[in-house]
């Protein structure tokens, strides 16, 4: 039986220049949305907790299993030519990773002649089949036209067993969210469980505010939960 | 080193110096050593191998075929440490401020413009290949001959976007030809001392290296 990934931070601070990260808090199976402002160091965060950098003190534990995956921009994995090349690359079938990504029709043709969301759609859709434990996804929607975006939502819903970290701070195209966390002025703050802790959620986003202030609360952070709440003001 | 027109011009002085005689590159080893701290842009020694790999390859065959391989792998060695100080010590914009105070506000600008950008370039170059090696070890693949296709391709296409985006903004600011810029600088009194050891180390090169040896006599200047 697979233990359920877990992982710990403890004490965790990191020095970059002047600026300094600190983190304490659990990430459990499920997809979290690391939030923030931009320069108050998710990424940092994200490369932290995928091992590409090292804390200056604390620790990082592990409960069952450590495949890391990080998503930063989708065409630094590309290591072939074709569609059905990068496919393969991924030790998974190449068949699937083509279907679930979109691109049934285009397995033969060269990946510098697709556009960015099609790579991203591509990449994405080979991280998500694979066996990871935690999976990092910086910006995944950023520069995507609402259908990409649409397609990336529904592939990250496949994934709530693997600890799926979305770092954006764009909140308006994302998926179903289990888990928010956020960092202010480098201070890592678990804000709790979606969507009960929408109404504490202290630096929420105008949106969000917005809701508030008319008495709305909304059911989540995904974009069909945000449509829905916009309803309710409207009635 | 401070003033990076005293910096530039020691880059050349020693680069040559370290080129024209081993005694040069030498005497370049120690001045780096004595004014610029050892200081250096390599801070890995997997890099350190890649950047000395080519020059190693050169010596060997020089060995191999009777030439001096050892000097010519000591000098090119040399002037590599030289340029990856120059780069290790460089901040932004300092070759806008060396064009201008040059060449003036037309070519000089011109001229410091295109070397901020390449060295802009560089600087994104560097991140990529280290986050495409750290993608790639993600799945479980090394940057072999194999793939160095798709990888290279890949950054040649973002490079070229990332120019075409820069060549748009800098026409979006109205930027045809020169522009204003008004640079300063602050040289210390160990700038101009280590630029006076640089000239020096140069004209004893020149001499060590026999430059002015014509029809086998040599002229001491």
């Amino acid at each position: 039986m697979n233990i359920p990934p877990l992982i710990r931070l403890s004490g965790v601070v990191k020095t970059k220049g002047a600026f300094t990260l600190h983190a304490e808090g659990t990430f459990g199976p499920g997809v979290h949305l690391l939030t923030g402002r931009i320069g108050s160091g998710k990424t940092t965060l994200g490369e932290i907790l995928a091992g590409i950098i090292q804390p200056d003190t604390g620790t990082i534990s592990w409960t069952g299993g450590r495949r890391v995956m990080l998503l930063q921009d989708a065409s630094y994995h590309i290591s072939t030519m074709t569609v059905r090349e990068e496919a393969a690359s991924w030790h998974a079938d190449p068949d699937v990773i083509i279907r679930r990504a979109g691109l049934t029709g285009k397995e033969d043709a060269d990946l510098f002649t697709l556009s960015r969301g099609e790579v991203r759609r591509l990449e994405l859709a080979a991280i998500l089949s694979g066996e990871y434990e935690l999976i990092v996804l910086d910006e995944p929607f950023a520069g995507l036209d609402e259908d990409a975006r649409c397609f990336v939502r529904r592939l990250i819903e496949t994934r709530r067993d693997a600890v799926v970290v979305i770092i954006s701070h764009d909140i308006t195209s994302l998926p179903k969210i289990d888990q928010l966390v956020a960092m202010e002025a480098g201070t890592l703050i678990q804000i709790g469980q979606v969507p009960q802790c929408l109404q504490n959620w202290n630096e929420a986003p105008a949106l969000i505010r917005y809701l508030r202030k008319n008495g709305v609360c909304p059911a989540g952070l995904s974009r069909e939960d945000l449509e829905e709440a916009l309803c309710r003001i409207r009635g | 080193m401070q003033d990076p027109r005293i910096r530039l011009g020691a880059t050349i002085l020693l680069s040559a110096a370290a080129w024209i005689s081993l005694p040069g590159a030498i005497l370049t080893l120690l001045w780096w050593v004595m004014y610029a701290g050892a200081r250096t842009s390599v801070h890995t020694i997997r890099s350190l191998i890649i950047i000395l790999l080519v020059p190693a390859v050169m010596a060997l065959a020089a060995f191999w075929s009777g030439a001096d391989g050892i000097s010519y792998f000591v000098r090119i060695t040399t002037v590599l440490i030289i340029a990856s100080w120059m780069y290790a010590e460089r901040y932004p914009g300092e070759l806008l401020d060396v064009g201008v105070w040059a060449f003036g506000t037309k070519t000089g600008f011109d001229l410091g413009l295109i070397g901020e950008l390449s060295m802009a370039s560089l600087d994104t170059l560097a991140r990529e290949i280290e986050r495409i090696s750290v993608a790639l070890s993600q799945k479980g693949m090394r940057l072999t001959p194999r793939i160095i296709p798709a990888v290279f391709s890949g950054i040649l296409i973002r490079q070229l976007n990332l120019a075409h985006e820069r060549a748009i903004l800098l026409t979006l600011r109205g930027y045809t030809r020169g522009g204003m810029h008004c640079p300063s600088f602050s040289p210390s009194r160990s700038d101009w001392i280590s630029g006076a050891f640089s000239c020096t180390i140069f004209l004893f090169s020149l001499i060590a290296g026999d430059f002015f040896k014509i029809a086998g006599a040599t002229f001491i200047v």
